[in-house]
């Protein structure tokens, strides 16, 4: 079965979001968490070069810094994102799913 | 302590990221070292990051419509105007060149802001014409009538295009610098050399326009020589101070140059600096723009103004009359600033790109999505 990579930019947008939609994190807490979620560490660039493009876009806002470690939380926006992302791949799964035939 | 390798690549970003997320990336990744991970893998991470940074635009430190960058950014568009136009006017000052008809035809028609026609030359009054041994004083205009080449009237449009593209990036410019000026004035606390450096546009105008006008004042008073021709003295008319009027040129190309780019560092500095709250009006962020957007109009008419000058070098001839007021010499100098000049324009217009307003933030607030 081929290695899944985190990196690729769809995934680590979802992860990143996805991560945020529990509370607000810092770049650490982030790594931590989406370590849990895919059992692989996404790497400090990756991460943000994801945030600094959310940010960008309005979907995470960063906070005031805890200790020089700034926390990001996800805003209206990017919640609205991100569910509209995870229930076009929740459709896709299941049709994908049913078309296997699998139950 | 953050490995030499993590450093470097933080280093390599973009400095709009460093200032924004350098420290806090070298934190995460301290802590990320610190659980096990390599410190050369997180580095490439890191590296490859930073390239995906310099390829994209920031917009986290440009805020829209921010009236001083805007207004800086169409000084930085503005500055091919500074760099090119004194080399450009140097190289038709005092220069000497053949006709078929006349003994010398020097320098060559004014900036004008007219259609090239041979009355771009009515500028210049009389020039020596030689009919064999016979020599005779006449205007110029007439002389040059029919003999306009493709290369002639190339450079003359290009002449008269640059004249007023840059009349109007000056106008840019100045207002780049009026900007600055009322954000000195209105910061809370300005300090005294904000004041001076903001003034240094103002110093360089009166400089340069000063020694501008005693350049022309100069070219402008007859000279009159006699000279001995097949044993006759004859009475020699020029136009042009040859000693003083050409290290005068010589002084207002380096002064010049020297205090454009001061004055442009200075603007740029103070404006990098001052806090301004500058809700100004509209006009002076929309000529900016404007200013910034003309900029690739203003180096075609240079690219064509140089490949006339260019062409003429190679002795122009119709009919019996050759006239040409280029200098070959320095046309490579002019093809430099000019690749320069479009480098530092298409500076601007990205700057100027960065500056476009975007959608804001509409809804901040968190919204949960474990309801969903």
């Amino acid at each position: 079965m081929a290695r899944s990579r985190i990196g690729r930019t769809q995934d680590a947008t979802v992860l990143v979001l996805t991560s945020l939609a529990e509370g607000p994190k810092h770049g650490y807490a982030l790594i931590k968490d989406i370590e849990a979620l895919t059992g692989e560490v996404m790497g400090p660039g990756t991460l943000y070069g994801v945030l600094v493009r959310l940010e960008e876009e309005g979907l995470v806002q960063s906070l005031e810094s805890e200790d020089r470690r700034r926390p990001y939380r996800l805003t209206g926006q990017g919640a609205a994102a991100l569910r509209e992302r995870l229930e076009t791949s929740l459709r896709i799964a299941r049709l994908g799913l049913s078309r296997l035939g699998t139950s | 302590m953050t490995p030499r390798a993590i450093r470097l690549a933080l280093r390599l970003h973009p400095r709009w990221w460093r200032d924004r997320y350098s420290e806090e990336v070298g934190l995460v990744s301290l802590d990320v070292i610190a659980d096990g991970q390599s410190a050369s893998r997180l580095a490439m991470n890191l590296l490859l990051d930073a390239a995906r940074q310099w390829l994209r635009r920031p917009a986290l430190d440009s805020p829209p419509l921010s009236p001083i960058r805007s207004q800086l950014a169409g000084a930085a568009a503005a500055l091919p105007f500074a760099l090119v136009l004194p080399l450009v006017v140097y190289t038709m000052m005092g220069q000497t060149y053949r006709s078929a008809l006349t003994t010398r035809i020097s320098g060559g028609p004014t900036l004008y802001l007219t259609w090239p026609t041979p009355s771009s030359f009515t500028g210049r009054r009389w020039e020596t014409i030689a009919h064999g041994s016979h020599f005779v004083t006449g205007p110029t205009g007439p002389l040059v009538h029919g003999s306009m080449s493709w290369a002639t009237y190339l450079s003359g449009v290009g002449a008269f295009l640059v004249g007023w593209l840059s009349a109007l990036s000056l106008l840019g410019l100045l207002i780049a610098w009026a900007g600055v000026r009322y954000a000195v004035r209105t910061s809370d606390a300005p300090r005294r050399s904000w004041r001076v450096l903001s003034w240094m546009p103002g110093l360089a105008l009166i400089v340069i326009g000063a020694l501008f006008l005693w350049v022309n004042h100069l070219n402008q008073q007859p000279v009159v020589t006699t000279v001995m021709t097949s044993g006759h003295p004859v009475s020699v008319i020029g136009i042009e101070h040859p000693v003083l009027a050409r290290v005068l040129g010589d002084v207002s190309l380096t002064l010049g140059l020297g205090l454009w780019l001061a004055a442009l560092a200075s603007l740029t500095y103070v404006a990098s600096r001052v806090a301004a709250d500058v809700r100004s009006s509209r006009l002076p962020i929309t000529l900016s723009r404007s200013v910034g957007r003309m900029m690739p109009l203003l180096l075609l008419a240079y690219a064509l103004w140089i490949i006339g000058l260019r062409s003429q070098a190679s002795a122009t001839t119709r009919g019996q009359v050759t006239v040409g007021y280029a200098h070959a010499g320095w046309w490579p100098a002019a093809i430099v600033a000019l690749i320069l000049a479009t480098a530092l324009s298409l500076r601007g217009l990205i700057t100027l790109h960065r500056l476009r307003p975007r959608a804001p933030d509409v809804s901040p607030a968190v919204q949960p999505l474990k309801s969903a």
